[in-house]
């Protein structure tokens, strides 16, 4: 059997988002598979075909992202392991040169390659890579010299697996079968959804079923196709993989990720989402593997998710929150928690505007920030009411704050720094932020707004 | 059960510490948090030093459930050094102590670090199902009694840490901005003989938490309540007189 080309882009800043330029990627091949936000991998016989060889395609793919001053390392190989390891050796020269394995070659290009890399490329639990080590099992050429039934025998399945991958070959054979009737599931929306936070969820809503009914037939969805549409009739498609299998959770962070970087592109989006639109492309048999809710993590994220199951049966399941990074420069939408059981393990892991915008501040973050803001008073030190002008000045220097019925003296301020969020957006807001500090070096961090101001939160 | 009193994760050979950052270690007696302790932390800097206390072990694979905090700054969470992925926050109203106590205890199932306030009202038997159940799973229970002033109650505490403001830095006169916060920590414990007291930056202008020298100078905005160092140091804390 031919072996599949595959070639892989992988962006070299861990925070880099391929998202936004996958539009014009599609030029190069109309089929591709976004693994996540950082690699997108192609089947690459037919555009070599077309374009004159895997090393022109090579750079043809390096060089879009670069215009888009993205970095990436491009391997070509056979095998998803091989296709990532040749990436990975790409991204790592300075500057990235393609990577291309001869086909066939990919057994003996990862021969030389650690079991601890294999491990972190595949996804397979940390241990076997720890267990190997003990056992004098280094590389990926020890390891395919070890009896297969023997690492089977010892550890499951993914002795199996691992030996596999080392061998060059895919996780799962190759036969990857599209299900009889393709399953195409959508939902539409009356009123249109400007919030991701509305999308996942009905996503989350849409897809639960169906995965669970593949998974109850013993088959794992390995591959789906998305669509999103606007108001306007705007859409985006993207097809997404993921070999080990798509959890439910995993499936809404994809949606996520597309619409994100969709409304990141600019001009790509003008009203509110209409339609979200799943096809479950391609399945296979599920191996009896689990696919958690992190994926697999450590023993101790194992046990985590077994507590937050109780935590949500005794509070409610919203009530069992994690923080997402949200984006935004106010302090109350930078960060927000989401139930527990919708969130994927990627989410928190991308504050990549935290420091710049620290970096553009300067200032501390409060400890407290009260859900709903509080409306307060602000008056200077001749009890005139504080009011901050069309220019961004407060009209006199605040001395006398009144929350909740209690007057608080300020002792010092500073501020206001003006905020006009969201501008493409009903959801816009004008915010000018002042900073207080009380008698008994309370600080606060309050907000003018509508004309009237807030407490916000506070550095307790 | 000859050995109730025997901490399970002891038997299970797992570390009885969950490391604190360099930083922090003087604050503990045993340089680290110990597994199946209670930590009190009280005054205004109450919550960025739990915070900044439980950092360290987020960031080496422990799992921190806040439970009944309200409000909680994420944000200010993560510039304190907690490790976002492995956070998990209960919403939920925590004035019954039974509720409570059932929320603490399902949450130390699978997180070794809780940060917690407790209820107004703690029956002893509620107080003590949560000890022991703390000590059996081995973790560590940051108790926030954050508009405490005094220190009547300890809760059963086996550590209490006072955190008070005595400066801001970066603020002035309505210019700048709160870039750093001076902060004096009072030690309380049964096996620490004398109450101590460290001055930390938490943070310092450059966002790290740093111990601060004794000696330095205060260049801004300090308040009537707060006293100069040198009386805070050689004088008992208030709690503990």
């Amino acid at each position: 059997m031919q072996p599949i080309r595959r070639l892989i882009a992988w962006a070299v800043d861990p925070a880099a988002d391929l998202g936004p330029s996958l539009g014009e990627f599609a030029q190069i091949s109309p089929r591709f598979e976004v693994i996540d936000r950082r690699r997108v991998m192609i089947d690459i016989n037919g555009p070599a075909r077309y374009f004159g060889g895997e090393d022109a395609v090579a750079l043809r793919v390096a060089e879009l992202f670069m215009a888009h001053g993205l970095v990436c390392g491009v391997g070509v190989a056979d095998g998803y392991v091989a296709t990532c390891a040749a990436a990975l050796r790409s991204a790592s020269g300075a500057p990235p040169v393609p990577v291309v394995v001869p086909a066939a070659g990919s057994q003996r290009y990862l021969e030389p390659m650690s079991v601890a890399q294999l491990v972190q490329i595949a996804d397979l639990p940390a241990e076997f890579a720890d267990l190997m080590g003990r056992l004098g099992i280094h590389t990926c050429g020890d390891l395919v010299r070890l009896p297969p039934q023997r690492l089977t025998a010892r550890f499951g399945v993914v002795g199996e697996h691992a030996h596999r991958l080392a061998l060059g070959n895919d996780r799962y054979p190759l036969v990857t079968v599209t299900p009889e009737v393709e399953q195409r599931i959508e939902v539409f929306f009356d009123d249109p959804v400007i919030q991701v936070d509305q999308v996942a969820f009905a996503t989350k809503r849409l897809v639960d079923p169906v995965i669970d009914g593949l998974l109850r037939a013993g088959r794992i969805c390995t591959r789906f196709d998305a669509t999103i549409e606007t108001e306007h009739g705007e859409r985006v498609d993207r097809s997404w993989y993921l070999d080990g299998g798509f959890s439910v959770a995993a499936v809404v962070q994809r949606i996520r990720w597309q619409l994100e970087a969709w409304v990141d592109t600019p001009g790509a989006v003008t009203a509110g989402v209409v339609l979200v639109a799943i096809t479950i492309a391609e399945t296979r048999a599920g191996s009896g593997e689990q696919i958690g809710l992190w994926g697999q993590r450590s023993r101790a994220d194992d046990a985590a998710a077994r507590s937050i199951d109780r935590l949500g049966a005794l509070a409610g399941t919203d009530a069992v929150q994690m923080p997402i990074w949200n984006g935004g420069r106010l302090v109350d939408e930078r960060y927000r928690l989401v139930p527990a059981s919708s969130r994927d393990e990627f989410d928190a892991a991308a504050p990549r505007h935290l420091r710049a915008w620290r970096g553009a501040f300067g200032a501390m973050s409060p400890t407290q920030v009260r859900s709903e803001p509080l409306s307060i008073e602000v008056f200077d030190h001749r009890g005139h009411p504080v009011v901050v002008s069309g220019r961004g000045e407060l009209s006199a220097s605040p001395a006398t704050m009144v929350i909740d019925g209690r007057a608080l003296q300020i002792i010092d301020h500073a501020g206001p720094w003006l905020i006009d969020q969201r501008w493409w957006s009903p959801l816009r807001r004008r915010v000018a932020q002042v900073q207080v500090i009380d008698e008994v070096l309370g600080a606060y961090l309050l907000w003018r707004r509508d004309q009237r101001w807030w407490f916000v939160g506070c550095y307790g | 059960m000859p050995h109730q009193h025997l901490i399970d994760v002891e038997r299970l050979g797992v570390d009885r510490h969950l490391e604190v950052s360099a930083t922090l270690v003087d604050l503990f007696p045993e340089r680290a948090l110990v597994r199946g302790q209670i930590i009190r932390y009280s005054g205004d800097a109450a919550r960025a030093l739990a915070l900044a206390s439980g950092a360290r072990a987020t960031t080496t694979g422990s799992w921190l459930a806040v439970i009944g905090v309200g409000d909680l700054g994420i944000e200010a969470a993560a510039e304190f050094g907690i490790d976002l992925s492995r956070l998990v926050v209960v919403d939920a109203e925590c004035g019954d102590h039974r509720r409570w106590a059932d929320l603490v205890g399902a949450a130390v199932d699978g997180c070794e670090l809780i940060i917690t306030t407790t209820p107004p009202q703690l029956s002893e038997r509620s107080l003590r199902w949560v000890r022991q159940r703390v000590r059996s799973r081995g973790a560590v229970v940051l108790v926030l009694a954050e508009r405490d002033q005094g220190d009547r109650d300890h809760y059963g505490a086996d550590l209490g840490l006072d955190a008070r403001t005595s400066a801001w830095v970066g603020i002035e006169r309505g210019a700048g901005v709160l870039r750093a916060r001076r902060v004096e920590v009072t030690v309380i414990g049964r096996r620490v003989h004398r109450s101590r007291v460290l001055s930390y930056w938490l943070p310092g202008a450059d966002g790290v938490v740093r111990l601060a020298e004794p000696a330095l100078a205060m260049s801004s905005v300090a308040g009537s309540g707060s006293s100069p160092l040198s009386e805070i140091s050689s004088g008992t804390s208030p709690e503990m007189s």
